[in-house]
């Protein structure tokens, strides 16, 4: 039973975990993933950059 | 929190990049590792803002509405930004990508003079592999680059190289990590590279963190072993090593809180056992047996 019960953990539970860890930005402002791209953008509408790091736990 | 209705205002006064690292080493995870060199980013999570044009700056968010909205407040760039800005960052993701790519040493030694903060530690990661001896022979102008990943990378090669000639430029780190995101860290790196560099006149500048008492920093133990090694090396600072090491024994907590007691007591043992104490560890360790060792 407990080994049943760790197997399913694993194949379901954990990778829904990594996938927590936000691959995807927040929701909310329209965000950027290309640093060239954001940085033109930046500078033509003479804004700052709002830098937002995170990483897989 | 972002969508937070109260910050919606916010939206159109950025422009929004999202940096996420997977360590995959695919493109995506490189060109993410690119925009974490380039602020010298060395920590998770992050979230500031920067200026496009001088990469300055300009205000950290913080975690709550209040903290963002204000941060938006302050937050002015230099202008609409110099017209050659863009090309400039195009054209150093390209040498970046190169060096990335295949990069020869010959073209590392020209990338660590770059003036781009990406191309230099991406010759850096190169040399550091490839011809390490030419870094240790530049290590005091590297260390002045103030950019933490660049300046981990050079004291963890002064740690292997163990090259006395740096260890004044190390302490000068110890003492003022100018220009760091992360201090703490910083500092754990370049008193690492002074257990093998360090000379007789480091103890001082590492004196403070071994005597810190702070048994929750890695800083501490890592200052502890350090001064060990140096006073082994040059055996005229073992006095002041020992009194410096008399003086860390830690204050245990007033709560006796479980967690904080353990790590107290294992900095107190680690003191201890530097000092190659005779008698048996005190059990317990309190104030009393503080009072005592520290005699």
């Amino acid at each position: 039973m407990l080994d049943r019960m760790r197997r399913l953990f694993v194949a379901t539970l954990l990778p829904l975990i990594a996938l927590a860890e936000s691959e995807t930005p927040p929701e909310g402002p329209p965000w950027r993933r290309d640093l060239l791209e954001a940085h033109k953008e930046a500078l033509e509408s003479g804004t700052p950059i709002f830098l937002y790091f995170t990483k897989t736990y | 929190m972002l969508p937070d209705p109260a910050l919606r205002a916010v939206y159109g006064k950025a422009t929004w990049l999202y940096v996420y690292r997977d360590f995959s080493g695919s493109e995506s995870d490189r060109r993410a590792e690119r925009v974490l060199l380039r602020l010298g980013v060395s920590s998770w999570p992050q979230h500031f803002l920067v200026d496009p044009t001088t990469w300055e700056t300009l205000a950290d968010t913080g975690r709550s509405k209040e903290s963002f909205l204000r941060a938006f407040e302050q937050a002015r760039v230099a202008g609409r930004g110099a017209p050659d800005a863009h090309r400039r960052l195009r054209d150093a993701e390209a040498r970046a990508i190169a060096l990335e790519e295949g990069g020869s040493v010959a073209l590392a030694q020209k990338g660590i003079d770059d003036e781009d903060i990406v191309v230099r530690n991406r010759a850096l990661a190169i040399l550091a592999k490839r011809d390490v001896k030419s870094i240790a022979k530049r290590a005091l102008r590297l260390l002045e680059v103030e950019n933490d990943p660049f300046r981990y990378e050079v004291c963890r090669i002064l740690k292997e190289q163990a090259d006395p000639d740096s260890a004044s430029a190390l302490c000068g780190i110890v003492r003022e990590p100018k220009g760091s995101r992360n201090p703490n860290v910083l500092r754990i790196r370049a008193v690492e590279a002074l257990g093998t560099c360090g000379t007789a006149d480091s103890v001082e500048a590492i004196a403070p963190f071994a005597a810190s008492g702070e048994y929750f920093n890695g800083l501490t133990g890592i200052s502890i072993d350090a001064l060990v090694a140096i006073a082994a090396r040059h055996p005229k600072t073992k006095g002041a090593v020992r009194a410096t090491l008399k003086r860390g024994y830690p204050v245990p907590p007033a709560d006796g809180e479980a967690r904080a007691m353990a790590a107290c007591t294992a900095l107190a043992r680690k003191i201890h056992a530097a000092l190659g104490e005779k008698g048996a560890f005190p059990d317990p360790y309190d104030g009393r047996a503080r009072e005592k060792l520290m005699r």
